[in-house]
């Protein structure tokens, strides 16, 4: 009786103390890091754990819709608890220019370079805040949509790296088709939790144009989200975007 | 009865190996942690700490500043520009706080994604007392090598004299954080 009595309660109790192990460190595991959990808290953010902060296209989810071929329906739908400075929203295009008629037996490389426009905003009001660095601030803090005349520019010529036909205007003057080969749509905000993201360019895909605003996939009753977004400044030189360089 | 005897036997010894193991965990644990401070960047911070001692940025005169001059310092690398409002708010208390400490070994260093021209222009009307470095191009993308996930502002990386890294904070710095690492990394004269 005992030799088959034995295996078994030797067996029962190296489970046992197996299951005991097991807990025992797994509860002084928890209590450890429970421990060093309150010391390691100096990685912090004043309202929000920087876990929970949305990057800057969740944030603020840019789309554009492209109503014809000379308005832009522009839209912010930012989440509460973040805002966007009314005055520092921008709306540019890179341009391709290229010779029509006479023009384009004459030069058929004129307009190779790419023109750069600011197009003119007509924004709205936005909420009128007292900043206490800034003084008075308009700020966009819900949902914003405003409409774009592609037919504006806004400004003097911009200089384009390599551009020598200036601004949209002056090229079509000059016999030169224009059309959009990029759209970026340039924003800066802020989480109110007291930290500020850098100005976000975001890129817009541009088939729009040609097939009546249904051209990218990311199609939902015609608003177009972002192809990207970055901070890095318009065009592809990792150089200061003097260009569109915010207001001082 | 010899069953139930052997079940509290059992029991007992279960219990006594708990406890030890429990015991022995918890003392692993104590030694593990370092006496001063706990390190909240992960294995990598030595190559971080590195990295940073072994960059440049330019000052308000264009000199490039090599951050490993401060190596001997408990160093704040405060990132901030212009256009962000807390991070302005945030720059008359690290301007006392480098008055009050800077005999204890404190140095902070302010890099800001902004241009020479806007920097310059806030140094001087928020009287800053240490090193700004303006770098519009390359402030941002510095700070996410070093942790700052979305390149928000402000953040702040700390290391001590020994030249490790003692925190990063992302958003607004207090007086008494500053204080308390100040206190721990005093410098003893």
């Amino acid at each position: 009786m005992n030799e088959k009595k034995a295996p078994l309660k030797i067996y029962k109790l190296v489970l046992a103390f197996a299951a005991c192990a097991a807990s025992s460190a797994a509860l002084a595991d928890m209590l450890r890091s429970g421990e060093s959990g309150s010391t390691t808290r100096t990685t912090s953010i004043a309202a929000k754990p920087a876990a929970e902060l949305l990057d800057p296209e969740q944030a603020f989810r840019p789309q554009i819709k492209l109503q014809n071929r000379t308005t832009l329906e522009v839209r912010f739908e930012v989440v509460p608890g973040y805002y966007l400075y009314r005055d520092r929203i921008r709306v540019d295009a890179e341009l391709k220019a290229s010779p029509t008629g006479k023009e384009a037996g004459r030069r058929p490389d004129a307009g190779a370079k790419p023109i750069k426009n600011r197009y003119a905003l007509q924004l709205p009001p936005g909420r009128s805040v007292d900043d206490p660095t800034f003084g008075k601030v308009d700020i966009f803090d819900k949902s914003t949509t405003f409409v774009v005349d592609l037919t504006t520019t806004s400004g003097p010529p911009l200089a384009a790296t390599g551009s020598s036909t200036g601004n949209s205007r002056n090229a079509s003057k000059a016999g030169l088709s224009v059309s959009v080969t990029k759209l970026v749509v340039t924003s800066q905000g802020c989480a109110a939790a007291g930290v500020c993201f850098p100005a976000q360019q975001h890129e817009f895909p541009m088939p729009a144009f040609v097939s009546n605003g249904k051209g990218s996939a990311n199609n939902s009753g015609g608003w177009l989200s972002p192809l990207a977004s970055s901070s890095q400044g318009f065009g592809q030189a990792r150089q200061p975007s003097t260009s569109f360089a915010l207001p001082k | 009865m010899p069953n139930q005897r052997k079940a509290y036997v059992f029991v007992a010894i279960a219990a006594a190996v708990v406890l030890s193991l429990f015991g022995a965990a918890f003392l692993i644990g104590k030694l593990e942690e370092q006496p001063a401070v706990t390190k909240t960047v992960n294995a990598g911070s030595s190559a971080t700490a590195a990295v940073i001692y072994s960059t440049s940025f330019p000052d308000l005169m264009g000199v490039a500043q090599p951050l490993g001059q401060w190596s001997q310092k408990l160093l704040i690398v405060n990132f901030w520009a212009t256009w962000c409002a807390p991070c302005i708010e945030e720059i008359p208390m690290l301007v006392r706080m480098q008055e009050k400490h800077a005999a204890a070994g404190l140095q902070i260093v302010g890099i800001a994604a902004d241009s020479s021209a806007n920097s310059s222009n806030w140094a001087k009307k928020l009287a800053i007392n240490y090193p700004v470095l303006p770098d519009e191009s390359r402030a941002i993308e510095f700070s996410k090598r070093v942790g700052n996930r979305f390149g928000l502002l402000p953040f702040s990386i700390i290391l001590s004299p020994a030249g490790d890294i003692v925190t990063t904070k992302l958003g607004v710095m207090t007086e008494e954080e500053i204080t308390t690492w100040v206190e721990r990394y005093r410098r003893k004269s």
